[in-house]
């Protein structure tokens, strides 16, 4: 037997994985020769500095960092599945999702509201987008279809909670009836009077203040007053609350208004696939680097990307299901 | 590695994000050991853990798998492999890791011989291995994998897997002994 075949013996032996047949032969080769011997510590040298092969790449890795991506991976993920129309399941698996944690949730304010005196409590989910529901109080919320809201018959005189579950709603809330919050699995927003949008995903919980002011807090995480036209993201993972530079469209369902600042094309079409529910690429891929200002209001779809072909020299068509715009330049 | 884990799988099974998370935070490092020491690039290697965790969410309602280490595990390697491969296709042919391998043999580090430094010299002496002979030594070396296992992933032979074993051996050695007579 040659060399190679006991290197790979001796191998086999530092690993745990040698039989006893295996064994036998190896010893009697290392008893054979002083030389045997010293290339056998040689093999065991190199096996035992090998383990040290990325260690301290791996052991410092951040699995917190790593699991926040994650997060935004199945967030990305689901969001194109949405866009290609083949969103009903995959929505309708996440609202499965939402109304299991909601049901813990559901318990533990429940005990709130009938601490008093025994309330009906109200389920309602919306079939259609913004849908309208008469609070109580006179407040009114819209839902985002698929977004269930549950609240009371009557509220108490000292507060008026709802909760939201698995969805987005924009809430008009009445002056001077006392506090109003809204909870979600993550979070709360608490409210005197104001016009507000609360998305809760199962991440991150959104809110947009489109008028007055709210205070808005992570569940067992951090706290944040939002005036008009500011918007926070709650993060599910580390219940930090992070401000927007600038409000995004997502509250568009609502206000059936695109607006774009300086948003690169790329981005933009992000937002047209979500709203219109539609899947749109571009072809060329420096096309998507160029900024885009435009703001369209109760517009179709076809009217933003005949403005984007005009804009940009481009030329959008319908490929399948899909929307593609094929050439066009910065200029 | 994950205690209860058929505990965690079930409820991963009903969407359970909380389990998801237990899950995730329990198998990230030794799957992003495995895909980095694989494609020896940490984005890259991150890249490929965040996949196979993004297929275990998606195929999460219909999992079947009695071990979730393996599972995760095998699909980290199979990612890597096609990493690997579709990186051969746009750069660097076998010649020009040959190339570096000796490089690394023939370098002259003038520093004192010290522990860290022979594991510094034979983590380089692992990269400048030839792409193949480095792909059997890390899943033999850190995965365990018997050359049955190794060749079947490859899709190479037993008797290559030998081979390339021998001469990852012998080439480290080598660097090994080459450090130490220039000392």
């Amino acid at each position: 037997m040659n060399e190679d075949f006991y290197i790979r013996l001796i191998y086999k032996k530092l690993n745990n994985q040698l039989t006893s047949d295996e064994s036998a032969q190896l010893d009697a080769w290392l008893s054979h020769s002083e030389d045997n011997r010293q290339l056998a510590t040689e093999i065991k040298e190199v096996y035992e500095l090998s383990g040290g092969y990325f260690e301290e790449q791996i052991n410092e890795v951040e699995v917190d960092a790593a699991w926040h991506q994650q997060l935004k991976v199945i967030e990305e993920s689901g969001a194109k599945v949405v866009a290609i129309n083949t969103a009903s399941k995959r929505r309708g698996r996440i609202i499965t999702f939402a109304s299991a944690a909601a049901i813990l949730l559901c318990l533990a304010i429940g005990l709130q509201f009938l601490a008093p005196a025994s309330v009906n409590m109200i389920e309602l989910t919306a079939t259609t987008d913004k849908e309208k529901i008469d609070l109580p109080d006179g407040s009114i919320a819209y839902l985002k279809k698929g977004t269930t809201l549950i609240y009371p018959e009557q509220f108490s005189k000292k507060i008026r909670s709802v909760q939201l579950v698995g969805g987005e709603g924009v809430f008009e809330v009445v002056k001077n009836k006392g506090q109003f919050e809204v909870s979600t699995f993550l979070s709360k927003v608490e409210v005197l009077g104001t016009i507000f949008t609360v998305s809760e995903s199962i991440n991150e919980t959104k809110v947009t203040v489109l008028e007055g002011e709210v205070k808005f807090s992570m569940k067992d995480g951090e706290a944040l007053n939002l005036i008009a036209n500011e918007q926070a993201i709650g993060n599910a993972t580390d219940k930090t609350i992070a401000k927007a530079e600038k409000i995004d469209n997502s509250t568009a369902w609502f206000s059936n208004t695109l607006v774009f600042e300086d948003k690169a094309l790329g981005e933009v079409i992000k937002d047209l696939a979500i709203h219109y529910d539609r899947y749109i690429a571009i072809e060329n891929k420096m096309l998507a680097t160029c900024p885009f200002s435009s703001t369209f209001k109760n517009k179709d779809l076809d009217y933003i990307l005949n403005t984007i072909d005009a804009v940009f020299g481009s030329t959008s068509a319908m490929v399948g299901e899909e929307v593609v715009i094929k050439g066009g330049n910065c200029e | 590695m994950l205690e209860q884990e058929q505990h965690w799988i079930a409820k991963l099974k009903q969407s359970d994000k909380k389990a998801y998370e237990v899950i995730f935070k329990a198998y990230y490092k030794p799957i992003y050991g495995t895909a980095l020491r694989m494609t020896r690039d940490a984005e890259v290697a991150n890249d490929a853990c965040q996949e196979v965790f993004l297929e275990l969410w998606k195929n999460r309602e219909r999992l079947e798998v009695r071990s979730l280490k393996s599972y995760l595990h095998r699909s980290v390697v199979n990612r890597s492999l096609n990493i690997l491969k579709s990186r051969k296709r746009h750069s660097g042919s076998a010649d020009a890791e040959v190339e570096l391998a000796r490089k690394v043999i023939d370098g002259n580090p003038a520093q004192a011989a010290e522990q860290q430094e022979l594991e510094a010299i034979i983590q380089k002496g692992i990269d400048g291995l030839p792409n193949r002979c480095r792909e059997v030594f890390v899943l033999s070396r850190f995965e365990g994998k018997s050359y049955k296992e190794i060749g079947k992933a490859l899709n190479i032979s037993v008797k290559t897997v030998e081979n390339q074993m021998s001469k990852a051996l012998k080439t480290l050695r080598e660097i090994v002994q080459q450090y130490k007579a220039d000392e």
